[in-house]
């Protein structure tokens, strides 16, 4: 590195400093993250969107049907 | 500790965890490094394991989970960076400064604005490389490990970063 360089270095990091050491994670992210792993899990897959897909196709084609679910419901 | 990455590799929740434990604070300290800010530090070191998991099954057992974590962790980051808004990277960038440490109060002052919106407006892939090397002052060998990328890729990117802020701030009047 020329002399030039380590002086451009200098002047960035005499503007742009290290980040602390004693920086570190203060909590426990792990709650957090097992709730995120949960909410993500809750998401419809696309068996879900194949199984809604399938009943609205068989509610146009057997309207009758599915009124006598409604109505025995 | 194979074992254990074994049971995450099969979906094992308690396995998951005991390695979340063991890597979270080096995996957020990665992060930091890059984004300089700890909220999105924390958000994006969840993030990092989340993906973790979700990829478990395409991880290797005999590989270093926290090489392969720490992968994603600079990915996640990389990815945060690309999107930030400038003003708020400049921000980033002078949070851990102190108010006017370059030479003089006066000409400290003067000098802070133009050479962080410099760093700023590296490419995002020039940035990351140098605010690890030369900020950050983590070894070169690391930074390949960890972007994925040749020794020869960090010493060359590093050149280029160096090159390219000397252009800038010589727009400026700045002449190191």
């Amino acid at each position: 590195m020329r002399q030039s360089d380590e002086e451009l270095i200098y002047l960035l990091r005499s503007v742009i400093s290290k980040v602390p050491q004693k920086m570190e994670l203060t909590r426990d992210l792990w709650p957090r993250t097992l709730l995120k792993l949960d909410s993500r899990q809750r998401v419809w897959g696309i068996g879900d969107w194949i199984a809604v897909a399938a009943t609205v196709a068989m509610a146009i084609v057997f309207p009758n049907a599915l009124l006598l679910v409604c109505y025995s419901l | 500790m194979d074992e254990l990455q074994k049971r995450f590799t099969e979906g094992d929740i308690n396995a998951f965890e005991a390695l979340f434990r063991a890597h979270q604070k080096e995996v957020y300290r990665w992060i930091l490094r890059m984004v300089r800010d700890p909220a999105t530090a924390e958000d994006l070191t969840v993030e990092t394991f989340w993906r973790a998991y979700r990829s478990a099954g395409r991880f290797d057992p005999e590989r270093s989970f926290g090489a392969w974590v720490r992968t994603i962790a600079v990915n996640r980051a990389r990815k945060h960076l690309a999107r930030q808004n400038r003003e708020v990277g400049v921000e980033n960038l002078a949070r851990y400064s102190a108010p006017s440490s370059v030479a003089g109060d006066f000409q400290g002052n003067e000098l802070r604005g133009p050479i962080l919106q410099a760093f700023q407006l590296l490419p995002e892939r020039l940035r990351v490389v140098a605010l690890l090397a030369l900020i950050e002052d983590m070894p070169y060998r690391e930074i390949s490990i960890v972007m994925g990328i040749s020794l020869g890729a960090v010493k060359t990117r590093v050149f280029r970063a160096v090159r390219k802020l000397r252009k800038e701030l010589d727009k400026v009047g700045i002449r190191p």
